[in-house]
């Protein structure tokens, strides 16, 4: 942009005269400053066009990844690491939500998808996309560090959420109301916890309205911290020591049980794209998969397929 | 001046007409922007309200965008009371210190104390909602009972928020009555403060509900501060205690995620707003024309 708003100066003759004009008639002429602010105006203007113009331009060989915002933040740090293997190469990943994602490759606006939920089988635009698993990553249901339950069942963790348990007593802890926290309504992580936990078969019990609602998953973590009555739930990446994750069934969110399938909360972050990927997209596939990529999971609290 | 010859008085006139094409064009560059975006969102937003149904969508109290509930009943009202909460707070506070700052205070006072006032709005909205959630929502938590996050945290914070711009409009108000009233009514022998409630007041009547109005504006329209104390749960909220969600914050929370008729009905959550705050501004100026 700032590219783009120097052109007009840089011009030369074009430009130029009409300033010279203008400087020997400020020097005779009474309306100095109106004619100032009017050129400034046009001048303005004419960069503001300018910019925009700029902003057109298309870019170089690029590789777009879009999607889930929940797979971003690794995503960007997986194609970190993939830059310095191919410096050629332009990756740039982009957010927007899992549907935004995977509307991006139908429109081959990028090249893969990035998801944290499940293709929709009966939706047939979703249904014939190639997907790969990239990594597991569980459902941390938190608590405040002095908060004395530990443990919950999948169905009490329900009737938390449900607003049908309406003090701690009533699941082992002190006499106190329950503060129940969730995601807004269309955020990933809330409908992978709809879908974990809140189904039993195929009836759904609503989230209670009173439920409070943050807007990112750093939200949630620091009213937990704050209120020692309240749950939430947050993907265990964002897990730190101010809250206490809740052993689900009796199986505590780690690295371990998830890889080993004991932890129930377990939602899969997808690659998608539109036909198995070849080329550079087929690289950072490769790559996002490989040795390093699993690393660089793992400390983002993430559990990768292979090892 | 005397070279000046008919020619260049021509000349200068000439000019003088471009200047004011060129700053016509660019006034009317920012009404063009306000219609654009006008355009825009009401073709995004109104097909979605009449799929819905007027009544249903302004009436119906269930809001589940993904699974096809469009509801903002609960919304309108959180926006209200969030909007009467604070103006309870914070006009009289408001109104109190500009009549204080205007007729009682000395000039070594007022000199310190308007900038310091003006200068509280110059503080970003997000560093009040931090202030909200780190103080005002524990201090309620623990006092009152409940989470905290509420219509009475919000308002709070919100009463606090307007106060600049209420206080200096109320003030230029004041001040703009003239000096012989004041002058007047002390000569007949009425008190300072029989003076600024029976004279100064009531001729600053239309200049003070002006202030009132700006100040609802400010307080229907905040977001980002609102977001973070009142809770954002979509429920009729029937005590101070409960928690509850304005429209605005309603299209900041879901806009990242929203998809399809998701993203329309946010648009149309824009109509809403922009309706109610146009009547508001539509009151405030017909009000200032009254005088």
């Amino acid at each position: 942009m700032a590219h783009g708003l120097d052109l007009p100066r840089g011009r030369g003759s074009g430009t130029n005269a009409p300033v010279k004009t203008f400087a020997a008639e400020a020097r005779n002429r009474p309306e100095r400053s109106a004619g100032l602010f009017a050129r400034l105006g046009l001048v303005l203007l004419a960069g503001i066009c300018l910019a925009g113009l700029a902003g057109c331009r298309s870019g170089g060989r690029a590789l777009i990844v879009a999607g889930s915002t929940s797979v971003q933040p690794v995503m960007e740090k997986i194609a970190g690491a993939f830059r310095k293997t191919r410096p050629d190469l332009r990756v740039d990943i982009e957010g927007g939500g899992s549907s935004a994602g995977l509307m991006a490759i139908r429109t081959k606006t990028a090249a893969l998808a990035m998801s944290s939920r499940e293709l929709k089988q009966n939706d047939p635009q979703e249904a014939g996309l190639w997907r790969q698993i990239l990594a597991l990553d569980a459902i941390a249901i938190i608590v405040h560090p002095d908060n004395p339950v530990a443990s919950l069942s999948l169905s009490q963790i329900r009737g938390l959420f449900a607003g049908s348990v309406k003090s701690w007593k009533e699941v082992g802890g002190a006499d106190r109301p329950v503060h129940i926290l969730v995601r807004e309504e269309g955020s990933g992580t809330r409908s992978a916890f709809e879908e974990l936990v809140m189904k039993d078969g195929k009836a759904e019990t609503p989230i209670d309205d009173y439920a409070l609602v943050q807007d990112s998953s750093g939200g949630v973590r620091e009213v937990v911290r704050g209120d020692r009555d309240a749950v939430g739930f947050v993907s265990m990446g964002a897990l730190n020591p101010h809250v206490k994750a809740i052993a689900v069934d009796g199986t505590p969110p780690t690295f371990e049980t998830v890889r080993g399938k004991r932890y129930r909360l377990v939602r899969p972050f997808f690659l998608a794209a539109l036909q198995p990927p070849a080329g550079d997209a087929a690289d950072l596939v490769r790559f996002s998969l490989g040795s390093e990529a699993a690393r660089i999971l793992q400390t983002e609290g993430l559990v990768g397929v292979f090892e | 001046m005397s070279s000046s010859s008919p020619m260049a008085v021509d000349d200068l006139r000439r000019r003088e007409e471009r200047i004011r094409l060129a700053l016509l064009c660019l006034a009317f560059s920012s009404v063009l922007v306000l219609a654009l975006i006008i355009l825009f969102v009401f073709r995004e937003g109104v097909p979605q309200i009449l799929k819905t149904g007027i009544p249903a969508f302004l009436a119906g109290s269930r809001w589940a965008p993904t699974k096809g509930a469009f509801g903002i009943f609960p919304m309108i009202v959180g926006t209200v009371q969030v909007t009467l909460g604070a103006l309870l707070i914070g006009v009289p506070l408001s109104l109190l210190s500009a009549i204080c700052l205007s007729e009682f205070a000395s000039r070594r006072v007022r000199t310190v104390m308007k900038p310091l006032i003006e200068l509280l709005s110059a503080i970003p909205s997000v560093v009040f909602g931090f202030i909200g959630v780190t103080v005002i929502v524990p201090l309620v938590r623990e006092t009152l009972g409940g989470s905290g996050f509420s219509v009475l945290s919000a308002a709070l914070m919100l009463s606090v928020m307007i106060l600049p711009t209420v206080t200096s409009i109320a003030y230029d108000a004041l001040r703009a009555v003239p000096a012989s009233y004041r002058e007047g009514a002390l000569a007949l022998g009425a008190t300072p403060w029989q003076t600024v409630t029976r004279v100064v007041v009531p001729a600053a009547r239309s200049g003070l509900v002006t202030a009132v109005i700006l100040g609802m504006g400010r307080a229907m329209g905040e977001t980002m501060a609102v977001i973070m104390v009142a809770g954002n749960a979509v429920v009729v909220p029937t005590s101070p205690l409960h928690p509850c969600r304005t429209l605005t914050s309603n299209i900041a929370l879901e806009m990242a995620y929203a998809a399809g008729a998701h993203q329309k009905a946010l648009f149309a959550t824009g109509v809403v707003l922009f309706v109610m705050i146009f009547c508001l501004n539509s009151l405030a100026t017909f009000i200032v024309r009254r005088r």
